[in-house]
């Protein structure tokens, strides 16, 4: 809870609003799972643009839902997406973006945890191994 | 803070994600806020602006390259005084010092961290509604007042880029080699 002091019916408007967004979240797997599918198409037919765009879309989405390592991942993603604009589409990179969000819709890795941990730890370490390689 | 109510209150969304403004904007009902209108884009946003009054603006800073500030921008430069000093909401993910320097520096009257809650947008809004910083107009900014701390009298504490203040943080530094007596 925040410093504010909030009046009763201001503390009722706000667990409303809670309850709201925790319901949101119950169907948000879904509509992640389609915006990463969204995602794969977009760079199957190399649509940089809109491949970023999605990507975007998660950043922004994904952690009001309680899907925050997948808002982490897709920032990641994001700023590696804009090189290639410059830099030409790497395969490899996207590969292993696109199947971390796979784990992380399979695991049902939400936020901060052993499995996160060991997935961006993963992630740190196959980006490092393409970059020498 | 007060029982102060939002139902005559007009609030402008800037979004291009419409699943994410229509979030927003559902906390906004549950708040009980008078008028809520949504736009998808920078353009529309400003066309909203001059054609209507709002009491507040949610920009998301993902909207376009500029992240949202060009809209920051139109309204701190308006010549308009009303629509100069609406207050404005940049929500955000990117928390960062330089992200959060760039928002003050533009205008933006509060930053709302991603992910959004409820607790958090209740927060902001009665900030900027009912509890608005002295607006600054100069040369070089025009906004609310960037400064934030406030003494336990509840004052904000003076304290300014003056000569003055340069000149009190100088003699405290140590005096450069040259200058130093052997």
């Amino acid at each position: 809870m925040s410093k504010h002091q909030h009046t009763l019916l201001q503390r009722e408007i706000i667990l409303r609003a809670q309850k709201f967004l925790d319901a949101e979240s119950v169907g948000y797997g879904e509509k992640l799972a389609a915006l990463i599918e969204q995602l794969r198409a977009a760079l199957d037919s190399r649509d940089l643009a809109q491949a970023i765009r999605t990507t975007d879309l998660i950043q922004g989405q994904a952690g009001t839902f309680g899907w925050s390592l997948a808002t982490e991942v897709a920032g990641w993603f994001k700023r590696l997406l804009n090189k290639q604009k410059e830099e030409g589409i790497k395969i490899q990179v996207n590969d292993l973006f696109l199947e971390s969000f796979d784990r992380i819709l399979t695991e049902q890795i939400k936020t901060e945890c052993e499995a996160a941990v060991t997935l961006l730890l993963q992630i740190e370490a196959t980006l490092k191994h393409i970059k020498e390689h | 803070m007060t029982e102060e109510t939002f139902h005559n209150k007009k609030i402008l969304i800037l979004d291009d994600d419409r699943y994410m403004a229509g979030i927003l904007r559902s906390i906004l009902e549950i708040f009980n806020i008078g008028h809520i209108s949504l736009t998808a884009s920078t353009d529309e946003a400003i066309k909203s602006l001059q054609n209507r009054t709002f009491d507040c603006v949610f920009v998301d800073n993902l909207i376009s390259a500029d992240n949202g500030m060009k809209l920051v921008e139109y309204v701190r430069k308006s010549q308009d005084d009303q629509k100069r000093k609406i207050p404005i909401i940049l929500c955000t993910a990117f928390t960062g010092l330089r992200s959060i320097l760039t928002a003050r520096d533009t205008g933006v009257t509060e930053v709302l961290a991603k992910p959004i809650s409820p607790d958090q947008v209740m927060n902001k809004l009665s900030n900027a509604l009912f509890n608005p910083r002295p607006f600054i107009l100069c040369d070089v900014y025009t906004g609310p007042d960037r400064r934030r701390r406030i003494n336990r009298d509840g004052d904000v504490k003076e304290k300014r880029r003056t000569e003055e203040v340069i000149l009190e943080d100088t003699e405290k530094l140590p005096l450069p080699p040259q200058e130093t007596t052997s």
